[in-house]
């Protein structure tokens, strides 16, 4: 026996569907067992298989598995920037464990909320903001899942169905990835899930006669690459030659020594779980001292034992790669939310005034161009390279265009030619601050490494002369890496007075932010830088000379970002500096809010308490709410 | 009984001599040193040998022994403090090619190292681990170490060291360790079998040096030692895995020689090989081919 009960009767549905949407943002609530993770993932890879762009993030409680969790899907037939501020609909099994995900689960106004018809809590009595008139309904998930799909871990998949239908959810991508799921299970099961989703598709069909506040509109396209960053990040390293990798469990990071170690023995690379984060770099100096190109991957408390290596590497001019997926500090922290805090850390955390690179990727397509960056700058230059990832970035599934493989030109080490082996120095002084680097098993090459300050030839040395023609070798280094490499991305007009400055997942909401106020007329620009360290002052100073208002969004308590820039930099006249903690993700309504206050004098301060960001053309009243966007992105 | 030692020279054209091995620079140790003694029975281990010394990599922490790499004209890498260990294997495994040893001193390798010895030496990576012990730390001037005896005043332990010694020895035995030897500095004979034998053997050799310092320890330092050593019974099979453990536990004698000698173990790179193997089993395409395991 199944009944359902529409919540929001009184609501006038005569104008319904109120707006025409290309990207629809659904979250998913559940317990342990629930099957709200699998929901996710089947919803990431149908959009992905019909061409739409999408990112899907998950959530877990505490328990180590199996116990109650959250996923986040947004997915559009445009460029899908950043996360979404809030849902258009909710789905919620459980709502216990509403709380623990509240803050990541807001709605819009007349946002679909769904719900189990034998939950036993009224629609008015649902821990939701009511202001925004949401529309409920109690729909009988575990009774169809029960009675007719044969068994009630069947509810996620009837839930999908119903919002196949309700929402005209591309249902060949659906059937594709449960297929997908589900084929190591074999062929009965495929077809039990198959028959749940047709089963709750069907029950909206025939019971749920009514129209809904918006309307999901969208092209389908040839199927997206699907992937997360840390897989950009494992793939990309691959590619860019790496062939030795040491690791040690810490999350986010694992999933690359994980992904790496399946996959780098088939082209004979070696990966190593070693038994300590020092351990791991060492492995990788080693390696790399050899002459392979080297990797580790960890997160800040695993950075943080690493330092001392980082030095030795910097010091004695031994190319390594250092992931660090950032995830919230300090100490121990939040180890599954994102962060953007490690940025001093990575730059300055060795003792003594140390070189290295710092890189900052953007997104998870940019994981795979930056990886290759980070090889062919810690190799040509032999300097330790540190990317710095985030959780956000690392562990979410995005859907994107293809990928140009070869996009990134490697470079390779210097190997001295016969004539320089003939008196080999290793540190020889040049002007590009590379001397040739041999490695065992090249006659007459031999040299000594260490981290004692030396000559060129590498023996220890205590003067201050040498001290500082060593210093000036390192330093040239870095000079022209930064200026071979400023790899700064700017979105918008080429004038403006109002510029957004970040730096690596936060590019998500700014290029958001950029692309919605050009829309609506408003002027503004905006960078992401991806070369931290060294910082390129050239582009920032150009950008700068025309802005008289700079606002930089970073998720850090501290202000790092901030306070490196301006180490470095003159700031414009006005500097809006939003600074927060991880733990939620800056929303696009914060950067809007606070960009259309110094953009506009003609918006009044009490227009501008945006709840969803299309309501910017509301108030501009430029465009036509019923929009069917084809995007364009200029990055 | 212990194998053989295998004599390279024959297999090769060239005739090295210790003056092939070893740098122009003068060493910082102390007069009457034990590592002047470790270093000539290493570079006459080298020699005989006949490895070309490009193929040789020395990879020490920091220390008085650590010094070690720049007195010799292989590739050397005096890295940080307790790490030797961990980048010398990392050395290996990129290339297996070379011959790596690693090396430092009891505090380096006992104290902040000790925590990458179990795993070095499980792996059973293909390096030879030289410990220079002088039961004290040299280079900062003469604190207490893991192998100080009990009751020794030092410049740490002002009224007799508290914290009982450990046995290196014991300590990778424990982490079933394929081979396993003790010597002294003074008898240069001893060391440079017992160096060749290490430096042959196809997995984790580790071999603990007495290596007196007369500085921090006094001048009787080298007559102390000669006392509290002795040969290995007559008819002692190093084989012997429970038999080891008395051997190695003994303090009168300490007893010196290859203690024990395990010739069945799978070095870490027949198991990486094997891995890669099963790897490449259902074949394997190419790096940018596996790119489409990410489109749907």
């Amino acid at each position: 026996m199944v009944t359902t009960t529409v919540a929001s009767e009184k609501l006038n549905t005569e104008n319904w569907p109120l707006r025409s949407t290309n990207q629809i943002t659904i979250g998913v609530i559940g317990a342990g067992g629930d099957g709200v993770i699998a929901s996710g993932e089947i919803l990431a890879h149908a959009a992905a298989r019909e061409g739409l762009y999408t990112i899907m993030t998950k959530s877990y409680g505490p328990v180590i598995r199996g116990g109650e969790s959250s996923v986040r899907i947004r997915m559009g037939d445009t460029r899908v920037h950043s996360q979404g501020d809030k849902l258009d609909v909710l789905i919620c099994f459980s709502w216990k464990d509403f709380p623990r995900f509240e803050e990541e689960m807001f709605i819009k106004r007349h946002a679909v909320v769904l719900y189990d018809v034998t939950d036993d809590i009224a629609p008015e009595e649902l821990p939701i903001d009511h202001s925004l008139e949401p529309v409920i309904f109690q729909v009988p998930f575990k009774d169809l899942a029960k009675e007719e799909a044969g068994s009630p871990l069947y509810k996620n998949i009837v839930m999908l169905g119903m919002l196949a239908e309700m929402f005209d959810l591309p249902q060949e991508g659906l059937e594709a990835a449960i297929k997908y799921r589900f084929s190591g299970k074999g062929t009965a099961v495929i077809e039990e899930n198959l028959k749940a989703l047709f089963i709750g598709d069907k029950w909206v069909k025939e019971n749920l006669d009514t129209k809904f506040p918006f309307e999901f509109f969208y092209t389908t396209a040839p199927p997206k690459l699907l992937m997360t960053g840390n897989e950009a990040l494992s793939y990309g390293a691959l590619h860019a030659g790496c062939r030795f990798m040491a690791g040690y469990p810490i999350t986010p990071a694992s999933e690359i020594m994980e992904w790496l170690s399946k996959h780098m023995p088939k082209y004979d690379g070696t990966v190593v779980q070693a038994e300590d984060e020092m351990a791991a770099i060492g492995y990788a100096i080693g390696a790399s001292f050899s002459g392979v190109p080297s990797m580790t991957a960890s997160s800040g408390p695993g950075i943080s034992l690493m330092q001392e290596m980082l030095g030795v590497a910097g010091m004695a001019e031994i190319p390594v790669v250092v992931v660090n997926v950032q995830r919230v500090g300090p100490s121990t922290g939040i180890p599954t939310k994102s962060e953007q805090a490690d940025l001093m850390q990575a730059i300055y955390g060795s003792h003594g005034d140390n070189t290295r690179v710092v890189l900052g990727p953007c997104d998870c397509e940019d994981c795979y161009d930056m990886i290759h960056y980070a090889f062919s700058i810690a190799e040509a230059y032999q300097v330790p390279v540190i990317v710095l990832s985030d959780q956000f970035i690392g562990q979410r599934k995005s859907s994107f265009d293809n990928l140009d493989l070869n996009r990134v030109h490697v470079e390779k080490r210097k190997v001295p030619t016969d004539d320089e082996l003939e008196d080999y120095k290793r540190y020889k002084i040049t002007n590009s601050g590379i001397s040739p680097m041999t490695y065992p098993g090249i006659k007459r090459g031999q040299y000594q490494a260490s981290g004692l300050g030396h000559n060129d030839t590498g023996q220890p040395v205590s003067t201050a002369s040498w001290n500082k023609i060593i210093n000036d070798k390192k330093s040239c280094k870095l000079d022209h890496i930064v200026q071979k490499y400023p790899l700064t991305r700017y979105f918008g007009p080429q004038h403006s007075r109002v510029g957004i400055l970040g730096w690596g997942s936060t590019k998500g909401v700014i290029s958001e932010a950029v692309h919605l106020c050009g829309r609506a007329g408003i002027d503004v620009s905006g960078m992401v830088l991806r070369m931290l360290y060294p910082l390129p002052i050239e582009h920032l100073k150009r950008w700068f000379a025309s802005l008289d208002t700079l606002i930089i969004p970073e998720l850090s308590y501290g202000g790092q970002f901030m306070r490196h820039l301006r180490s470095y930099i003159t700031l414009p006249p006005k500097v809006v500096h939003y600074a927060r903690g991880g733990g939620v993700l800056i929303p696009l309504e914060d950067i809007l809010n606070i960009t259309l206050e110094f953009c506009d004098e003609n918006i009044s301060r009490d227009m501008i308490q945006i709840i969803d960001p299309e309501e910017i053309f509301d108030l501009r009243k430029k465009v036509d709410v019923d929009i069917y966007i084809q995007g364009e992105q200029k990055f | 009984m212990s194998q053989p030692v295998i004599n390279r020279l024959s297999e090769t054209e060239q005739q090295y001599t210790v003056k092939d091995f070893k740098s122009d620079l003068k060493p910082v140790w102390c007069s009457g040193c034990g590592d002047f003694g470790i270093l000539t029975a290493l570079v006459q281990s080298f020699a005989k040998l006949g490895i070309p010394r490009d193929e040789i990599a020395t990879i020490t922490g920091i220390g008085c022994s650590s010094r070690l790499p720049g007195y010799l004209s292989t590739y050397g890498f005096n890295s940080l403090h307790g790490r030797a260990v961990p980048i010398a294997g990392g050395v290996k495994l990129a290339n297996p090619n070379t011959m790596v040893i690693a090396s430092g001193g009891d505090g380096d390798g006992f104290s902040i190292g000790a925590g990458h010895l179990p795993h070095a030496v499980r792996r059973n990576i293909d390096i030879t681990y030289i410990v220079m012990d002088n039961f004290v730390y040299g280079l900062t001037k003469g604190q207490a170490s893991p192998t100080t005896p009990l009751d020794d005043k030092t410049a740490s332990t002002t009224y007799g060291s508290i914290e009982p010694p450990l046995n290196m020895c014991g300590f990778v035995h424990a982490y079933n360790c394929g081979f396993i030897a003790r010597t002294h500095s003074g008898d240069i004979k001893q060391m440079v079998s017992v160096f060749m034998e290490g430096l042959q053997y196809p997995g984790f050799a580790f071999i603990q040096v007495f290596s007196p310092c007369v500085t921090f320890r006094g001048n009787g330092e080298y007559a102390a030692v000669k006392q509290m050593v002795g040969q290995l019974p007559e008819d002692y099979d190093n084989s012997n895995r429970e038999a080891a453990w008395k051997i190695i536990e003994s303090k009168d004698p300490y007893y010196t020689g290859v203690i024990y000698r395990n010739d069945n173990l799978p070095s870490f790179h027949d198991r990486i090989n094997g891995m890669r193997e099963k790897a490449k089993a259902k074949g394997t395409k190419s790096v940018d081919e596996l790119f489409a395991i990410f489109r749907p």
